[in-house]
């Protein structure tokens, strides 16, 4: 146990630090701390909504938007007017090329001709890869964008 | 042979017994817990379980099973309606609509999603969609749609952070 004493004459001075309701605290501090802790995090990707027809919460100007189409043989882009960048992205051992299209997505936020995106999907493909096209835009540079459902 | 030679005194059974009552003190050990090493420990525990709290309450929880499609873009969801879809069922705060088979061959617009989310504040438009990752777009869209319509317009998709 934790003590203090003093060198040298009779007076000792002899502190003992009671430690154990010290131990006691703590381990229920750490107990509680354990149980009420978050350990799945769930985070979101804000998307604004584009319909045909409908007015939109996307503010970013119609002619500096990408269009990014999911597909089942891969992505394709419709690019602003003054921006020549890959059209096609093709599936690369059966799986979406996030990598190339990261890549794309880099240079288009450096040309600064475009400002957005609006990302959409074939019928049949799997969320999960619009979700992952969406996220690729984001982290690429471009954090305006719209998911369009028509 | 003079007898007083081979006789032990006193004094040598005094130092035998001393030597022997030395030779039994070597073979006590003192056991004793080292509690401030534990004490440390705890401390440094405590201190990193805090630090590494959320200190926003993670309301935005799962009941069902979904299998959320990962990203690395991570932001705090907002306080909002939550819709879950799993792979067959869409959900409403908890509340069973409609299953996925009847709004991929339904119309576009799903009637008891309208229905449920004009029970619902607009939240300044905001709804939290949490959706499995194998569930097909086109039943995606036309939830995405339909809270659209309704004036939900800020959608917020959930991923799980990798």
């Amino acid at each position: 146990m934790g003590g203090i004493s003093e060198p040298g004459g009779g007076h000792n001075l002899n502190v003992e630090l009671n430690l154990v309701p010290f131990i006691d605290l703590l381990s229920s501090l750490v107990l509680f701390l354990l149980v009420t802790a978050v350990w799945t995090q769930i985070s979101v990707i804000p998307t604004a909504v584009k319909t045909p027809g409908r007015t939109t919460a996307a503010t970013t100007p119609e002619t500096k938007q990408l269009d990014l189409r999911v597909t089942s043989k891969g992505y394709e882009l419709t690019w602003p007017a003054n921006v020549t960048l890959p059209t096609v992205i093709p599936k690369r051992a059966n799986d979406f090329d996030k990598e190339a299209l990261m890549n794309v997505m880099i240079a288009a936020a450096k040309s600064q001709n475009v400002a957005g995106a609006n990302v959409s999907g074939e019928e049949t493909v799997e969320y999960g890869a619009v979700i992952e096209a969406i996220d690729t835009v984001k982290t690429g540079g471009l954090p305006s964008v719209a998911l369009r459902t028509n | 042979m003079p007898i007083g030679k081979a006789r032990l005194r006193i004094s040598d059974y005094s130092r035998m017994r001393k030597s022997r009552l030395k030779h039994k003190e070597r073979h006590i050990r003192m056991i004793s817990l080292s509690l401030t090493s534990m004490v440390d420990m705890f401390a440094i525990l405590v201190i990193y379980l805090l630090t590494s709290a959320n200190t926003v309450t993670q309301w935005l929880q799962m009941s069902h099973a979904i299998n959320l499609p990962q990203g690395k873009f991570v932001e705090i969801p907002v306080k909002a309606g939550t819709l879950e879809v799993t792979k067959d069922t869409l959900y409403a705060n908890n509340e069973k609509l409609i299953s996925i088979k009847e709004i991929e061959n339904g119309p576009f617009l799903v009637a008891p999603l309208r229905a449920w989310l004009k029970q619902q504040p607009t939240t300044e438009g905001f709804i939290n969609l949490v959706g499995d990752r194998q569930i097909s777009f086109g039943a995606v869209r036309r939830i995405v749609a339909t809270c659209q319509e309704s004036g939900f317009s800020n959608v917020n998709l959930a991923i799980q952070p990798n």
